[in-house]
Order: C-alpha cells, then structure tokens, then sequence
C-alpha cells in the first residue's frame, strides 16, 4: 500500500512538473523581429522594459545561458567556431541557426550583432546567385540586426547601423535597382520590422527607412543620453540627412522629378540646416555648431580689433624689437628679394617669420608693461581671440569631414526648378537615348539640360566646382559624349564647344582625364579667339597625347 | 585425490599489493587444508586473520600469489566449479531493487535451470527461509535478518553440494542465530559439506565438527572440535545437597569416596579459553603453528 | 546534400574497400590481430613480473585455454537473465529522466527554432535528430560506464560470478540489456520527433485574394489564375490556379501545397514534401579542363572548402558524370502528356561569378549526354543555373544529335553495358559552375520519409550500441568515472576523427601535440616552420612517437561524425542501403571485439578487491 502511495505521488509530481513546463513555455517565449513572443514579452513591451533597462528577463536567453552550468564561454567559442565551419561549407541554414543560437547566450555582445549582421548582409548574400536569394539575406541580415537592437533597445550604434544596412547595403549595391524595389515591395519585411504597424507604401524607401533608424539613434543620444563613444559626431549625426540626400538623388535616378522631389530637397535642405546648428563635441571636447562659422569669424575680427585698439603701435613695436635681435645672416637673407633667395637663404628667411611671429600673448604682456591699467582687459581679449581662433579652426575642420558647405549648397539649388528641370531633362535625354534610341533628340534633352545646368552654377557662387559636384554631372557629360561619338561628333568639335557651357566642370572633375584632349583643344580654341590666330591645329604636343 | 575430498588446498597464499604491485599485506601465509564431504567446517580466527581471504580464494574471487586451492577436483578459477557451490557472502550483496522472487529467479537463471525446476526450487526455499510474505517486496525494504535469509535461500538455489557461509550469524538476532545453526546442521544433515568462517565461538562450537584456528594469515590450530576441547587431567564434580559441614568433608570424603557423587567426568574447557590461549600463544611465539599443550586446570 | 565521403558497395567496402584503403573486415582482422598480440605482449610482461617467467606464461595460456572454452560454454539464458538484469537496474536509474529532458527540449525547442529559414525541415530535423543522438548517447554512456563498476563497489558481483558465470556472459549481457534499454528510449523519442518535425512544420495558408490575376495563352484564351498565398509560417507561395480553380501553391521553403476548390472557395491543404527521401544513384564525376584535356578535378575558385571543383564558362571545360546500369526502365513519363519522358535527374550547381553579368539572370549552361563506347553525343540542352537549390530536371528521351540526327536516350546513348555520361558546361564567359560528384545524380522514385526516418534512427542506435560496448568494456577494468572519462574520450576524439587521423598523420597545421603546444605557449602561428636546434628535434621526436600512438588508437576509433546520417534526412535524402548494412557491419564488429576485450580485461580483475 505505502510503495503504491508514494509511487501515485511521484506520478502526480511529474504530471503537475510537465503541465507546468507548458505555460512556461507559453508565457516565456522570446518576442522576436518575427513573433511577438509569450505574455511575458508582450506586458515587458507594453511596459516599456527594454532588456537593457530592467536588466536581462528574455527567458529563453537566461534559460540557454543557465544551461550551459556557468561554461558559456566555451559554449560560445564552440558554437563562433561551429558556425565559421558552416559558412565555410557554405550551409547558410545552420549558419544562421547557429548564429541565433549564439545571439541568446551574448546578446549584450554588440559586436556580435554588427560582425554576423554584416557576415548575412555582405558575406553571405554574395555567395548566391539568385538576386532574390541575396536580398533575402540582405533582409535577414537587417532583421538579425535588429533583433540585437531589442535586446539592446538603448545602444545607438546599433541602432545606426541598422540604418546604414537600410540605406547603404540596398541602395548602393550593384543589384540597388532590383534591391530597392523589392524591399519597396517587401510587405512582410516592413510588417516585421515594424512590428505589424508599418509605414505607408511610399515611406517605404529604403533611405527613408533608414532615415528613421539614424534619427532613432540620436534620439537615443539626445533623450537617454547615450554616449556615440569612439564614433566622431560630426559623421554620427550628418546621418539622417545624408539619408534624405540619398533618397533625393534616388527618387531622381528613378525618374521622380518636380515638386515631390523638391519637397525632398528641401526635406534634405532642412535637414542639413538642423545638423548645422546642432551641437556637437568636438574632438577637443568644446561644444560647436558647424553653422556657427560666420559667427565666430566676424567676432573674431571684431576682438582683433578691438585688440589692436587698445594699445596701437605695440605690435609693430614688438616687430621692431625681434627684427633688432636677428642675427646678421639672417638679415642679409632677408635683403635678398623673396624670388631669388638661394635655399639656405629661404630656411633662413623661414626662421626669421618663425622669430618675428608675434602671439596674441607677447602683445598683451607688452601692453601689461606699457599700460599697467588695461593689463586685465587686454589679457582677457587675448584669451578670447585665441578661444576663437581654436573654435573656428574645428568647425572648418568639421566641415571639411562633413563635406558641410557643399551638401548646403546642393541641397539649395538641387531645390530649384532650374536644378529639377535640368536633372528632368537629363532623365529624359537618358530615357531618350537608352530606351528610344533616339539620338538628336538625346542630344538636344542633354544640351538643354546643361544650360540650365550652367545658369544653376552661376546662380549657386558658393558651388565649389570639384570633383565632389562634378562626378554627378560628369555621368550626364559621359552619356553626352557617347550619343556625340554616334552622331560622329565629339566634345572637341568647334559647334560642339561652342554650347558646351560645362568646360570648367568637366575640368575639375576629368579625373579619368579621359576628355584631356577634348579640354586642350579648348583652351587652345579659348585662347585663339583672344589672339585671333593660332597654329594650334599642327600642334606636335596633341599628336603625342592622342597617341597615348 | 581421494573422492572424499571436496575442497583441498595447496600451500595457498595471498600477498595483497598495491597498484605498483609493491607488498602491502600477507593476508594468508601457505595453508594446506582438506576438507571433507558431509563435513561442517569452521574456519575461525579475530578480524583480519585471512578467513575471508581463504574462502574467497577457494571461490575464485581472489587469485593465489601461491599455491592453489583445488575444489571438486578443479582449480578454483574454474567457473564450471560453481555449479555445486553455494555461497553466502558476509553481508547479503544482492540487487536491492528486485523482490525475494525476482531474485532467486535471477539467480536461478544464472545456473541455466529449467523454467519449471526453477520455479519450484524458488518456492520452496522462500518458504524455508519463512519470507513468504515478504515474497514480493523490495529487497531495500528488507531488515537485516531478512536479508540474511534471503541471501541463504540465494546459495542454495541450485542446491549445492558444497556451502559456503561466511559469517552466517552476523547481524542475526538470538533466534535467528538459532535457526541458521540448525539450517547448518540440517544440511549436515542432507550431507551436504559445509565451511563457514567466524569469529563467533559459540556458533562454531555448536555446529562444526572440525575446526582450522587462523591468526594473522597463520594456521594455528586445527582439529576436530572434541578432541580439542577435551581437558585430560581433571576431574568434574557436580553435587547437591550438601551441608556445609559436608562440604567441608568433601575434600576428605572424595578421597573416601563418600557423599553422593552425581557427576564425574572429563570436563571441557570452553572454545573461548582455547581461542584466546592460541591467539596469546600466537603472539608471544609468532610464525610457528600453534602447539598448545591440552589444557590444564590452572591455564 | 554534401557527401563528402564517397559510398562504397557493400561487398566492396567489407572485402577490398575504396582507392587507397583496405576492405573493412581485412581492416578487422588486422586490427584484432595487432590488439591480440599486444594484449597477450603485455599480459604476460604483468603476469611474469609477478610470479616470474614461466609461472607467468601457464597464466596466461590457462587464460587464453580457459577463454576460448568459455566462449562454446556461453549460454544464452545467462546472457539473458543478465541483460533483463541490467534492464531492470537501468530503470531504477532513472533512465527515464532522459525521456524527461527529451520532452523539455522539445516543448521549448520553438524558442530556438525558427521557421523563417529557407529550409526549415532541414533545421528541424538535424536538431531533434542531433538533440536524440546526444542524449541517447549520453545515457549510454552513464548506463555502460557505471553499471559494472557499481556492482564491484557494492559487491554484489560477488553473487554473479560465485555462480557458473562466464565472465563474457556478464559483459555481453550488460551490453545488451543496456542496448535493449536504449532501443526503448530511441523508439519513444524517434516517433515524438518525427510526429514533432512534421506537426511543426505542417501549416496552411489562404489564397490572398487580391493577388489573383487571371492568366491567358497565346491566343488570349483564360487559362486560370497566378497570385500568391498569404503569410503564414514566415513565408508565402506563388500559387497558379487553373480555370477551376484548383492548382498548386509552387515551391517555396522546401514544400509545396495542394489547392483545391471546396464551396467556391479555393483552400490550400496542408504542405507536401516537407520530409523527403530522394532516391539518388551517383555517378562517377571526372572534368575535362578549358583546354579539353581530362583532369581528375575542375579548377579552384580559392575557396577554403575544397568540395567542389569549378568549370569556367565558354571554355572547353566539362564536368563530366558517368552512370552505370542505365535503361529504359528509368524512363519517367509525365501521366498527362504525349511526349515520351526522360531520364529524370538532381543537378545542384554553384555559381561562382567572375563579374556580375546581367543583374537578376541566371548563368546558362548547357547538358549533353554522350555514349561513352561510340563517342555519339546529344545536342546541347540549355539550361538555367539554380545557385544552391536542386534542379529536378529530366533529360528528354527524344534527343537530336549533334549532326541534326534523331536518337533515342536509351538506345543510342547508352553503351552496351549500361553507361551513360552526362557532361556540363557553362555557357557564359568569365563565370564559373562548381560541381562534386553527388551534385548530379539519377533520381529514383522518392522513398517513404518514414522508413528513411527510421533509418537515420538505426545510424543512432548504431553510435549508441557502440559507445555501450566500449563503455561496458572499459567499465570491466575501470572504476565508473574512469572508465567514463575513457568512453567519453571515444566519443570525442570519434566525433573529431578526421581531426585526430589529421594530427596523426601530420597534415594538419601546427605539428603533433607537442609541437603545438610549443606553438602555443611561444605564440608562434600554426604555419611557419620551426627552426632547427635540439629543443625542435626533440619535439618533433616525441610527437613522433605521440602520433604514431594516435595512428593505432585511430584504428580503433569510431568514426562517429560519419556513422551519423542526420544529414540525410536533414537535406531530404534516402540513406543508402549500403550504408545502413555498413554501420550495422560495423556495429556488430564493436560489440565483438568489445565483448572480448572487456572478457579478457575482466579475467584479468580480482573481483575481490
């Protein structure tokens, strides 16, 4: 009787064991980018408790980690090794089944995400051939990523680089045609990863998309207050922009021109404008604002002035004085005029700038001297004007990371109907050569385009002309010159050249030099109207470099 | 070798050494020994004085150093020897988890008995051992007695010509003590040779009719127990009645022989006298056979 | 799938084995005979160190006598009565708590699994199969190593060998009351996996509607419909309809659906050809390089994985398969159609692109099939390159020959003993087809998923009878953990064979144990040699003698990373008869070397001490 008890029990403890094990499972299955999980993850997302918040409670995570008896490190090196075996042997199901396995025992690993997102999103999607196949990991890729930004719901480096797969992986690989439309396209990807609430059909571009990711990461920044860490700000948060800039020029490549594209500029225009005035650390760890360059020039000056107002005659008095302690050598290198200095002359001539360079701070020691009462005052402008001097020094070179002024410029004219309409005709031309074949009228689409174009860079004298602005123009001048080479013209024919108003950008933008003929025979030209006859046709010089 | 032999041993020795065969212990000095058919054997000695040790070498758990020990005409790693053996180990080494049945069952199988012989013999020794019904149970749920009994029926599944008991009475209960001593004499009884070993004198001197004395690895005495118990010079009185006045004649009257005399012969010294004599002999003289002169009245 | 390993015939493999290897029983044979002699070798080195030379030799001649007679005395009601024992004790060690976790990590198996892989049968499969192979291995383990030693240290050995016990009845009675144990726990956990893999799988989805758009032919007549199902299970399917409404969901993560009308309403049934036993027969692949001339192997496109060996485009290079026992019974004909068949065929090819080509077209290549005794060659038969999906294509049994001629496939083709060759190329310049030899073969009628299921449960019941029979004869001699750690170590170094053959056989990088560990505590990398001095010969002559060591233990190693056919089932491949009648082969072959191996370990034990 007492065997049959206690056996009964033992059978009632593993029943009651195994009914309990099932709402574990119900309500501790993990929220994933595909399912919403068990109760639990629902009430944790509800209440907002990100992993990182509220410390780890993905059971399923603990639940593997606490199985692997405190030997998780082994675990991992097992199942990194296990899965560099698979992507060699190129069996990408147990790739990423292995990888999702790992992703539950280091899911506060932030490189881990980045390195195996990047290892589906560029690695793996290359190896197949079938372009659906490669975006199909594209996207894993991108869901896996984003998975890590759930466990990791605070971490804005994540979070941008899932803005930068978003953008940069489908919109600028070689297949971003076919990838940009499917992920248009892609309802159950957007479903997804939105979390069954997706955008609209026509925020679906992948640059919009991403755009929203990056703006996430620094709202992360700007409202959790995250550090970027080693990440330089000036890039970090150029990022939205920039993805608007790239969705504008995208949109123009699919041929949206008009006021959705100018709504898209001037989205952009806006957007840039915002990071310009953003404050930012700089590398020195002052806080600047790139626009703020104007700003601090004119102050600076105004110091400058007010500096040298305050005891006139004291730096030349200064100069002077250092002029009287050169030595003789240097002296006499000095009376040798700048042209024809030997070059131990110049090194002298060099050091004597060096030695008679006056700093802010002998001026207003000098001034301590001679005016005891303006000593503070001096003193403190001269603090400033160097403060400035350093401030400005980092926004211009912030700038210069940046790319500030020209994306400004571009983002501005890009906006006007001269811009719209000659990129328009552009298209158009390029629509007229490839799909129609039509050539005259290619070529006059692109001769019109490119007088629009030329009245833009007059009206836009900020446009640096480099190649930055020109390579985008010069693909429009490569199209031109082959519709030309069928028409059995070139760039260098005189009636060509006479409409051809980009010769300054295809200049500074032929790096190729693959128009240095063409650019020659019309400077030769240029100059030949100035001194009304040339020889240049005979020219041996041209003949050599046509051979070449 | 004669037929009447059924366990003879050959300068049987044991050296236990360690993994590095270094020497560690001589459990058992060269022993020769023969045991008879129909005959209960006593092998008796303090702990550690090489009973276990012999037996287990007679039954093949143990390899000679030297020497051998020979049983039924074969050597005793032959297994084929078993077939006539029963053996009740110190403590019953069973399986806990099989009941009574299941066991002598297993056991029963091991000799390759038919299902129905095996049956039968099964039924039988529960109810000899008096676990009938008990017969269903788990051996873990079993007291130690019970397990002693069980672990009897076990060595005389196959109805054995040759037992061997070691330590029988251990951890039995007065009555239980009794029983395992008659169970020992009734198969005396059947004709069936016995050896057991203990170092409980009282069970020896009641059921053995021979005797081996070992200390530390050493034959010391060996006979039959009679014989050596017997205590020659001395005479046993035993008398009732008697005044104290007539206790004080006794002394002269024995030599008159006058009183009532109900008693009067050679008395026995008891097996514990012996033993420790042996073992105190042993020890002030080791290395040699015991040689205890019969005892006499003032030892 | 991959089959890095090539499949011998039976009789092949048991009598004269593959190129460059001997017949498994000669390899037996040997083996038994090295470890024989060097059991007696060292037997009676022990026995004369203890009881001097010629006491020595009697023990170990009665030992061997006395072996060879209990062999013919073993009985089987013994062996028997000692398995139901060792079944009996296994139960009451709980072997069931094996079952326990079995069904926990089935119950939570969907938190790591997920169905949104390509092929999530794949998935599903080489989980609960690996997850069964560990576990039942595990048991065996635990069920072999201490059992024996269990009874030593409660003595109750003392009662089994008291009695006419064979020693080898006590081991093989162990092995097999602990195999009979493990064949319960494998059959309960292969039908819960295999009922697991297929509810889990098995789905349905909607028609969405608005998808649908209606189809017409040439002469613009409806010929139904083409949209595509809904969402369900992480995926969808295109579905083409035809005019009744009834069709077929195509080919999306490795199975297909049903669509059937049922009250004007299409219904999509449940998914077919989730689990597959394709039936392949495999040619021999040899290549012809650009030049035309014949190469054992195509070129490498300088992947690390040395599987597959490339063809270049629009070069004479030729991936070339010849089949054996080719006829027209092959032939497989479509049941609706006039036309008269083919020979049906998988063809996987790789892809490797030199350049990107036209973004979103798949690389042509071209089949023909040649007879390999006239010389008679087909015409070229286009075809698309699927990338890493099989292609299951049949080859028309009308072909036009290279001179406009009309032949037959089965008359003309094929030579008078049965040969076939089929040859690949790839038509684009600058890109490349990458094949193995089991990327091509004939494709058979498909057998049952099932019994195929039940096969890859015999490959595990093979590692488990195995891995019991060595745990059990280590645990003879061995105290528990110990002999554990032994069989742990078989099991390990069986699952890494190749590794180990690879360290002992000097090819893998960084040397012998020592060697490496030298590498390892001066942190020079694994490829650089070694300077010569003293200290470095000195290492490479102990390595010498290590990896010699490891060679012989290598004999004797199973290959547990081969026995598996998880991948068979995984990939939706039939495991191959041959295959099963090796691993049974070989199965047999542990448990009889193992049964006197562990007889003569035992003999060699007191069991009283």
């Amino acid at each position: 009787m007492r065997d049959n008890k206690s056996f009964y029990r033992k059978i009632v403890y593993v029943v009651l064991l195994a009914v309990l094990l099932f709402p574990i499972s119900y309500l501790g299955a993990p929220e994933t980018v595909d399912d919403d999980g068990g109760e639990l993850a629902l009430v944790r997302e509800k209440a907002g408790l990100g992993q990182s918040n509220l410390g780890a409670i993905d059971p399923a995570s603990e639940t593997i980690r606490m199985a692997t008896l405190g030997l998780r490190g082994i675990a991992v090196s097992l199942l990194w090794n296990k899965a560099n075996d698979y992507k060699k042997r190129e069996d990408w199901t147990n790739f990423r089944a292995t990888l999702e396995q790992l992703a539950k025992l280091q899911p506060y690993f932030i490189s881990f995400w980045k390195y195996q997102a990047w290892n589906l999103s560029y690695n793996v999607s290359v190896e197949l051939d079938d372009v659906r196949d490669r975006y199909n990991y594209v996207t894993r890729g991108i869901d896996f990523l984003k998975e890590g930004t759930i466990y990791n719901k605070f971490n804005p480096h994540l979070i941008s680089e899932l803005g930068w797969f978003i953008g940069n992986k489908i919109g600028r690989a070689d297949e971003r045609v076919e990838y940009r439309r499917m992920f248009k396209a892609d309802d159950d990807f957007h479903n997804r990863f939105f979390d069954r609430n997706p955008p609209p059909p026509e925020q679906r571009d992948n640059w919009l998309v991403s755009r929203r990711e990056y703006e996430d990461s620094i709202s992360v920044v700007d409202d959790k207050k995250k550090s970027i860490g080693q990440k330089n700000p000036t890039i970090f948060f150029a990022a939205p922009a920039m993805s608007q800039i790239n969705y504008s020029e995208a949109i123009e490549e699919d041929g949206v021109f008009g006021e959705k594209a100018r709504a898209s500029w001037r989205s952009a225009s806006n957007l840039w404008r915002d990071y310009g005035n953003r404050e930012m650390r700089s590398s020195r760890g002052s806080l600047i604002r790139l626009a703020d360059l104007n700003r601090w020039e004119l102050e600076t000056s105004k110091l400058e002035n007010e500096f040298s107002n305050l005891a006139p005659g004291i730096r030349d008095e200064i100069v002077a004085e250092k002029r009287a302690n050169l030595s003789p050598e240097i002296l006499s290198a000095l009376a040798v005029p700048a042209s024809i200095r030997t070059e131990e002359q110049q090194n002298l001539a060099g050091q004597a700038d060096q030695l008679l360079d006056v700093t802010l701070a002998e001026i207003a020691e000098q001034i301590a001297k001679k005016h005891p009462e303006k000593a503070g005052q001096a003193n403190k402008l001269a603090s400033r004007i160097a403060d400035n001097r350093d401030r400005i020094f980092l926004i211009k070179n912030n700038r210069q990371v940046a790319n500030y002024d020209y994306w400004k410029t571009r983002t501005d004219f890009e906006q006007t109907s001269d811009a719209l309409r000659a990129r328009e005709l552009a298209y158009a031309a390029k629509q007229a050569f490839e799909e129609d074949a039509d050539l005259l009228e290619a070529r006059r689409l692109f001769e019109e385009s490119f007088d629009l174009w030329a009245k833009v860079i007059e009206a836009h004298p900020s446009l640096e002309i480099d190649s930055t602005t020109g390579s985008d123009l010069m693909e429009y001048v490569d199209q031109y010159n082959k519709i030309l080479q069928q028409l059995d013209l070139s760039l260098s024919d005189a009636e060509v050249d006479a409409n051809f108003p980009l010769w300054e950008v295809v200049e500074a933008s032929d790096q190729e030099r693959k128009y240095f003929d063409a650019i020659a025979e019309h400077k030769r030209r240029l100059e030949g109207s100035k001194e009304t006859d040339s020889p240049m046709e005979e020219d041996p010089s041209e003949e050599t470099d046509s051979s070449q | 070798m004669s037929d009447d032999i059924v366990i003879q041993t050959r300068a049987l020795s044991k050296v236990y050494r360690d993994f590095w065969g270094r020497q560690k212990v001589r459990a058992l000095k060269p022993l020769d020994l023969e045991i008879h058919r129909g005959e209960v054997f006593g092998l008796l000695g303090p702990n550690g004085s090489g009973k276990t040790t012999t037996i287990k070498l007679i039954l093949g758990l143990l390899f000679p150093t030297e020497g051998e020990a020979i049983v039924f005409g074969k050597r005793s790693t032959d297994v084929s020897k078993n077939e006539r053996i029963g053996y009740l180990p110190e403590e019953s080494y069973l399986y806990r988890f099989l009941n009574a049945e299941e066991t002598l069952d297993f056991y029963g199988r091991l000799f390759d008995m038919p299902a129905e012989t095996r049956r039968e013999r099964v039924d039988s020794l529960i109810k000899m051992v008096g676990l009938d019904k008990a017969r269903k149970r788990q051996l873990q749920e079993y007291s130690k007695g019970m397990t002693r009994r069980i672990g009897l029926a076990q060595a005389l599944i196959n109805d054995p010509e040759l037992i061997l008991l070691d330590e029988p009475t251990s951890g039995l209960d007065p009555i239980g003590t009794r029983e395992m001593k008659d169970m020992i004499l009734r198969l005396k009884g059947e004709g069936k040779t016995v050896v057991m070993c203990s170092h409980l004198l009282a069970d020896v001197q009641d059921v053995c009719d021979r005797i081996a004395i070992l200390h530390q690895g050493e034959l010391k005495e060996l006979g039959r127990v009679d014989t050596l118990l017997t205590v020659a010079d001395v005479t046993q009185i035993r008398a009732r009645n008697l005044s104290p006045e007539c206790q004080n004649e006794i002394r002269e009257c024995i030599a008159r022989n006058q009183g009532e005399l109900m008693e009067m012969a050679n008395p026995s010294t008891t097996l514990e006298e012996l033993f420790l004599s042996i073992v105190r002999d042993s020890e002030a003289r080791p290395g040699r056979r015991a040689n205890v002169e019969p005892v006499t009245s003032d030892s | 799938m991959v089959l890095e390993q090539e499949i011998l015939p039976y009789f092949q493999w048991l009598w004269s084995g593959g190129a460059g290897s001997i017949g498994a029983l000669p390899r037996f044979l040997l083996v038994a005979l090295g470890l024989g002699l060097l059991g007696l070798m060292l037997g009676y080195a022990i026995a004369a160190a203890r009881h001097g030379l010629l006491r020595g030799g009697d023990i170990v001649y009665r030992t061997i006598t006395n072996g060879v007679r209990e062999l013919f005395q073993t009985s089987p009601q013994r062996v028997l009565a000692l398995a139901g024992l060792a079944m009996k004790e296994a139960w009451r060690r709980r072997v069931v708590v094996a079952l326990v976790v079995f069904f926990i990590i089935l119950v939570f198996a969907s938190w790591f699994l997920k169905k949104n892989h390509q092929d999530p049968a794949k998935l599903y499969i080489s989980f609960v199969l690996t997850a069964t192979t560990y576990l039942v291995l595990g048991i065996a383990l635990l069920l072999s190593a201490f059992s024996l030693p269990n009874d030593f240290k409660t003595k109750t050995i003392y009662t089994i060998v008291t009695k006419p016990v064979r020693l080898g009845e006590i081991v093989l009675g162990r092995i097999l009351g602990f195999t009979a144990v493990g064949t319960i726990l494998l059959v309960i956990m292969g039908v819960c996996s295999y009922v697991f893999v297929n509810r889990s799988l098995d789905h349905s989805h909607g028609v969405d509607a608005s998808s649908l758009k209606n189809v017409s032919n040439a002469d613009g007549e409806n010929i139904g419909k083409d949209g595509r199902t809904t969402l369900d299970s992480y995926h969808r399917h295109e579905v083409e309809l035809d005019t009744n409404g009834e069709g077929l969901a195509l080919s999306n993560y490795g199975h297909t659906h049903k669509i059937v009308q049922r009250g004007d309403k299409e219904v999509v049934l449940g998914a077919e050809g989730i689990m597959r036993a394709r039936v392949p027969q495999w040619g021999k692949l040899t290549f012809l390089d650009r030049q035309g001339v014949p190469k054992e192997r195509g070129i490498s496109v300088g992947s690390e994985w040395t599987y597959r060996s490339f063809v270049d485009g629009a070069t004479q290079a030729t991936a070339i398969w010849t089949f054996d026992n080719i006829n027209a019974s092959l032939n497989s004909e479509a049941e609706d159609s006039e036309d008269e068949g083919g020979l049906p065929i998988g063809l996987i090819v790789r892809v490797f692109r030199t350049h990107k080509g036209t973004i979103g077209k798949p690389i042509t290549g071209s089949i023909q099939v040649r007879n390999p005794e006239t010389g008679l060659t087909s015409d070229l038969i286009p075809f698309a390159a699927l990338d890493a999906k099989i292609d299951e294509r049949l080859i028309p049994r009308k072909l036009t020959g290279t001179d406009n001629s009309e032949l037959d496939l089965y008359q003309d083709l094929v030579s008078s003993n049965g040969k076939l060759e089929i040859r690949v190329q790839c038509l684009e310049r600058g890109q490349y087809f990458g094949f193995a030899q089991p990327d091509m073969y004939l494709r058979m009628r498909d057998a049952s998923p099932l019994v195929n299921y039940v096969k890859v449960c015999l490959s595990i019941w093979v590692q488990m009878v195995i891995v019991i029979s060595i745990g059990v004869a280590g645990s003879t001699l061995l105290s528990g953990p110990v002999a554990m750690l032994f069989t742990v170590s078989f099991i390990v170094l069986g699952f890494f064979r190749p590794f180990f053959v690879g360290v002992a056989m000097g090819t893998e990088y960084g040397g012998g144990p020592v060697e490496s560990f030298y590498r390892l505590i001066t942190q020079m990398n694994v490829i650089s040699n070694l300077e010569d001095n003293l200290v470095t010969r000195l290492i490479k002559g102990v390595d010498w003698v290590y990896q010699s060591l490891m060679l012989s233990l290598a004999q004797v190693l199973p290959d547990f990373s081969s026995l598996s056919t998880i991948d068979f089932a995984a990939y939706g491949f039939n495991v191959p008869a041959d295959l099963v009648y090796q691993d049974l082969t070989l199965c047999l072959a542990y448990v009889v070397g193992m049964s006197i191996v562990g007889y003569f370990l035992f003999r060699t034990r007191e069991v009283a001490r």
